[in-house]
């Protein structure tokens, strides 16, 4: 409740206190009211795995999990995640440093190229596992049809989430 | 992007005490809005976060009504079963637009409020028969749909301290049939190039009791077709009525879409649109099966 109220003391340009979940640890920060999500990933937390794409929502290389489901961070108000739970690539892999099964799916069916679309792409993928264990083809295309690859064709990368869905089974 | 201030609103009351000045704007899902801010389209002094207004985000059925909260994403008309039940053109509708990305936050009245001429939800809402309820500091209100709709393209008749706050449509008849369809360049992530909802009811003697067909990106703003509707109301299924309603819908779009550079690609794409909807609307071959 107090962040609510100090939330709405904040008047225009000046810095205000965030709050939230970021890859399972709790974060606390200033930032500006009208900062992006994905502004504050890369430029205030160099967390730099979140791509910049083309900025109005349409790539999807800027995706992140916001509560579990994926978002554009370049369409999201950093202040609008107060609370919240946000997870990144770079949060994605074990303890240990091992990678995700969905990242070790990917790597194993050469569903990566030049790598930008990457990021938001496995985020993508392990949203749809996490929801649907055994997803159709079409269930996975309509999964990644917010994120634009020009590298692989995407038939590597349909390959890659049905080996995914396979290894979170396991 | 230029300097705005935010504000969280928690409840329907603050977020219209915010917008009382009528500088602020409503951040719903943000889809549309950051675009606009970010391309300088717009220069809120504050910018009003109204996601976390739980009354927002109800989808229920209430006194013969379906009630939808304005906050109610795309993603939820798809995976809610109230929906898929009573409205199913809402999830056609739905599921073709945007990404899941953008499905996951965009919201209905955020759609609605943004007034583009391609608006995809208003289509089946127009066709549904839809009553707005709007909020300010100055009371609540109800108004039809369309009337929200009489205003230039890529606005509407809100009022710059209004809130969208709930959309409501009576339930179908259990025996309605009804259908959503959209043309577009690509599949995913599609712009309307035209869309259309036809939804029709039957009488106990199998006559068309009442239809109603809406058609998107044909003129400013999504338009009920009353024409074709006051030609099917009332008359028996046959493969006649169908030629003459497919005839009716594509002139009255005709019309409408004047001398605009898509006319001519779109007063033939609709004959498509129209026979398809139709066909699936008036189910003939069933029809038969049940009268032999």
């Amino acid at each position: 409740m107090e962040d609510q109220a100090s939330l709405k003391k904040t008047s225009s340009g000046e810095e205000r206190p965030l709050k939230f979940e970021l890859n399972g640890t709790r974060v606390s920060l200033s930032i500006l009211p009208d900062e992006l999500l994905l502004d504050t990933l890369r430029d205030r937390l160099g967390l730099t795995g979140t791509k910049q794409g083309c900025e109005i929502g349409e790539c999807g290389a800027c995706t992140v999990l916001l509560d579990g489901k994926p978002v554009c961070s370049c369409l999201m108000l950093a202040a609008s995640v107060n609370g919240r739970r946000v997870l990144t690539i770079e949060g994605l892999k074990g303890p240990d440093g091992k990678l995700h099964p969905v990242q070790e799916a990917f790597v194993e069916s050469g569903a990566i190229q030049c790598g930008f679309c990457t990021p938001g792409m496995i985020l993508s993928v392990k949203a749809l596992v996490d929801e649907n264990p055994d997803p159709t083809r079409e269930d996975v295309v309509t999964a990644i049809a917010g994120n634009l690859c020009r590298c692989t064709g995407y038939t590597k990368i349909i390959d890659a989430a049905f080996l995914a869905a396979r290894k979170m089974r396991r | 992007m230029s300097s705005f201030d935010y504000f969280q609103a928690a409840s329907v009351e603050e977020a219209a005490q915010a917008l009382k000045d009528g500088e602020g704007k409503i951040l719903a899902g943000g889809t549309d809005l950051v675009v606009q801010l970010k391309q300088g389209k717009v220069h809120p002094r504050r910018v009003i976060d109204i996601t976390r207004i739980p009354p927002l985000r109800r989808l229920k059925e209430e006194n013969g009504q379906i009630v939808l909260g304005a906050g109610v994403t795309f993603q939820e008309l798809i995976t809610s079963s109230l929906i898929q039940q009573r409205s199913f053109p809402l999830v056609q509708m739905a599921s073709q637009m945007g990404s899941l990305q953008i499905r996951n936050v965009a919201t209905l009245g955020g759609n609605m409020a943004n007034g583009s001429p391609s608006a995809d939800s208003l289509v089946p809402l127009l066709a549904f028969g839809t009553t707005v309820t709007l909020q300010s500091t100055r009371g609540s209100r109800e108004t039809a749909l369309s009337a929200l709709l009489e205003a230039p393209p890529g606005r509407v008749s809100l009022p710059p301290d209004e809130i969208i706050v709930e959309i409501r449509f009576p339930r179908p008849a259990p025996n309605a049939r009804s259908i959503f369809l959209k043309l577009g360049r690509r599949n995913a992530l599609n712009i309307a190039r035209l869309s259309l909802c036809a939804i029709l009811t039957l009488d106990s003697n199998r006559r068309i009791a009442t239809a109603a067909v809406a058609v998107g990106s044909a003129s400013p703003h999504p338009v009920r077709v009353s024409t074709a509707e006051k030609l099917l109301n009332g008359s028996p299924m046959s493969p006649q009525l169908l030629e003459e309603g497919v005839e009716e819908i594509s002139r009255s779009v005709a019309r409408s879409l004047g001398k605009r550079a898509s006319a001519p690609y779109k007063s033939l794409a609709i004959r498509g649109l129209a026979r398809e909807a139709l066909e699936y609307c008036f189910n003939l071959e069933e029809q038969r099966r049940q009268a032999s």
